[in-house]
C-alpha cells in the first residue's frame, strides 16, 4: 500500500517536447524516463545535434516534472516552513555540487548533469547509422534512466552524510 | 477508521525496510530480506548425513541479527493506532444532545428563546407561559393555600424553569462537544497515519522532508459561559461546546525527517500529544458537566427546584407525580 502522496505519483505523468517538437520527453510515476524522437530527426540531424536537442529537453522535462511534483506534495503533504539549519546549508551546499550520470547499458549514450542545471548529453557519432533512431530513443532512455538512479542515490548519500550519519 | 491498523502495519513495513536498505538489504520478494553479493545463500542441509545422525541444522543467515534490531525498532507502532480503532467515533454522541432538544423546549419559557451555548434559537413551550398569568385566573383564590402557591411556586417558578432549561443547555453542550471532538480525533490520527506514510515515501527527494501534523482536538471545544437566572445576583456558569470552525485555532506540528527513524520519532510524538489532547479536552468537558452537577446539588431552593408542597405529603395520593 502506497501512501495518498506515494499513490497519486505514481499516477503522475508528464511530458515535455524540445522547441522545434522533434524531442519528446515522458516521466510516469516517480522516476520512469521515456525519450522518443520524430521518425527519421536522428538520421537527419546527427548524433552531435541529437545530443543537444536531448539535453535542452533535459532541462524542460525536469522543470514539468518537479512543477508537477510539487503541486501533487502541496496537496498530500504540506511542507511546513522550517528555520534553515547549518545543517542544512551544508547539505544544500553539497546538492548543488551534486554530479550524476548515466549511461546505456552499451555504452554508447552518456548522460551527466550537475545539480540538474547543468547537462551533458553524449551520443557516440556514427550510432544512428549503425542501429537505426528508434534504437537510439532506447538507448537514451535508458542512460536517461540510469541518469536518474545515480541522481537519487547520490542525494540519499548526501542526506545520509549530513543528516543520519552526520 | 478501519484501515488503521493496516496504515500501521504498512509505516512498520516501510520504515524497515527504509533502515535495512540503508544496510544493504532488501525484500527477496518472499517476505524475507537479502544482501546481495554478502554471502552465497547455502542449501538448507549439506545434502548427505552420517548414518544414525540427524542431519546438520541449516547455516543461520548472517543477517539475520540487524533484520532483528531493525524490526525491534517498529515493534511498538501498531499499538501506538490500536486504541484509535475503538475509541468513539464522531456522530457516536448525535443521537443523545439531539434527544436533548425536546427537552429545552419543554423548559423553554420563552424568556430565553435560544440555546445559551449554541445560540440556536429554541421553540418555547407556551404552557409554561400559563404559570406567569395564572395569578388572573384564581384572583378569587383566597386563604393560606392560596398565599402559599403564589409565594412558594409561582413566584419563583420562572427563575427554576429557566435555570433547569440553561442546565439542560450545558448538558447539551457537553455532547455535542465530545461528539466534535472524537469526530477530530479521527480525523487527525488518520492524518497522522497518511503524513508518515507520505513522509517515508519522500524520504528520497532532494528538498527537505518536511511535514505537518494538525491537530485539531483542542479547538474542536470551545469554551464558553452561561448566565443562571438567581433574583438580584446572576450567576456565571462556565460551559462547553462545539466549535464552529477550528482551522484557525488548530495545533500544527512541524517537523522535517530524512531517515525512517526519525519520521517515525516524530509520529510518536504526534501520537502523544493527540492523546495528551484528548485528555485535556475530555477534562474540559468533564469539568462543565460536573459543575453544573455541582452546583445544582449546591443551589438553595427555588433555583434549580421548588419547595415540595406539604400536600405532596399527606395522605389522598397527592405523593406521587401522577397525583
Amino acid at each position: 500500500m502506497s501512501s495518498p502522496l506515494g499513490r497519486a505519483i505514481e499516477a503522475m505523468h508528464v511530458s515535455a517536447t524540445t522547441p522545434n517538437g522533434q524531442v519528446v520527453g515522458e516521466v510516469t510515476g516517480w522516476y520512469d524516463v521515456r525519450i522518443t524522437f520524430a521518425d527519421g530527426y536522428p538520421e537527419r540531424v546527427g548524433e552531435a545535434e541529437l545530443a543537444l536537442q536531448v539535453q535542452r529537453l533535459a532541462r524542460l522535462l525536469f522543470a514539468a516534472r518537479m512543477s508537477a511534483y510539487h503541486a501533487i506534495v502541496e496537496e498530500h503533504l504540506p511542507q511546513p516552513v522550517l528555520p534553515v539549519t547549518d545543517q542544512d546549508r551544508a547539505y544544500e551546499a553539497d546538492v548543488e555540487r551534486l554530479e550524476s550520470t548515466g549511461q546505456s547499458g552499451d555504452g554508447s549514450v552518456r548522460i551527466s548533469g550537475i545539480a540538474m542545471t547543468q547537462w551533458a548529453v553524449h551520443i557516440r557519432p556514427g550510432l544512428t547509422d549503425g542501429v537505426g533512431g528508434a534504437r537510439v530513443a532506447e538507448l537514451v532512455t535508458e542512460a536517461a534512466n540510469a541518469f536518474v538512479r545515480d541522481r537519487v542515490a547520490g542525494v540519499r548519500r548526501l542526506k545520509n552524510l549530513h543528516y543520519v550519519v552526520g | 477508521m478501519s484501515d488503521l491498523i493496516d496504515k500501521a502495519n504498512q509505516i512498520v513495513k516501510k520504515a524497515i525496510e527504509w533502515d535495512l536498505s540503508q544496510e544493504g538489504i532488501y525484500p527477496d520478494g518472499h517476505g524475507g530480506y537479502v544482501m546481495p553479493g554478502a554471502y552465497a545463500p547455502m542449501p538448507a542441509s549439506p545434502g548427505y548425513t552420517m548414518p544414525g545422525q540427524p542431519p546438520p541444522p541449516p547455516p543461520a543467515n548472517p543477517v539475520q541479527p540487524i533484520i532483528d534490531k531493525v524490526v525491534a525498532r517498529y515493534d511498538d507502532v501498531p499499538g501506538l493506532f490500536e486504541p484509535f480503532t475503538w475509541c468513539p467515533k464522531g456522530g457516536d454522541f448525535q443521537n443523545m444532545s439531539t434527544g436533548m432538544l425536546p427537552t429545552l423546549q419543554r423548559l423553554s419559557s420563552g424568556q430565553i428563546d435560544s440555546d445559551p451555548v449554541t445560540h440556536s434559537p429554541v421553540v418555547p413551550n407556551p404552557h409554561l407561559d400559563n404559570v406567569a398569568t395564572v395569578a388572573t385566573d384564581v384572583d378569587n383564590w383566597h386563604g393560606e393555600a392560596a398565599s402559599n402557591f403564589v409565594r412558594n411556586y409561582q413566584s419563583h417558578f420562572r427563575t427554576v424553569a429557566e435555570s433547569q432549561f440553561i442546565a439542560a443547555a450545558v448538558l447539551k453542550g457537553c455532547l455535542e462537544a465530545e461528539d466534535a471532538m472524537w469526530g477530530e480525533v479521527a480525523a487527525n490520527i488518520e492524518q497522522i497515519a497518511d503524513r508518515t506514510l507520505s513522509a517515508l515515501d519522500k524520504m528520497d527527494d532532494t528538498g527537505k522532508n518536511g511535514f505537518v501534523f494538525g491537530l485539531t482536538v483542542a479547538a474542536a471545544v470551545v469554551a464558553t459561559v452561561v448566565v443562571l437566572p438567581a433574583g438580584a445576583a446572576l450567576t456565571a456558569v462556565a460551559a462547553v461546546g462545539s466549535a464552529a470552525t477550528i482551522a484557525a485555532s488548530a495545533t500544527d506540528l512541524e517537523f522535517s525527517g530524512e531517515s525512517a527513524p526519525v519520521v517515525v520519532d516524530h509520529m510518536r510524538d504526534a501520537i502523544g500529544k493527540l492523546k495528551q489532547q484528548i485528555v485535556d479536552t475530555e477534562t474540559r468537558i468533564a469539568k462543565a458537566a460536573r459543575d453544573m452537577g455541582n452546583l445544582i446539588e449546591s443551589a438553595p431552593v427555588n433555583q434549580f427546584y421548588l419547595n415540595r408542597p406539604l400536600l405532596a405529603a399527606e395522605p389522598g395520593g397527592l405523593g406521587s407525580d401522577e397525583g
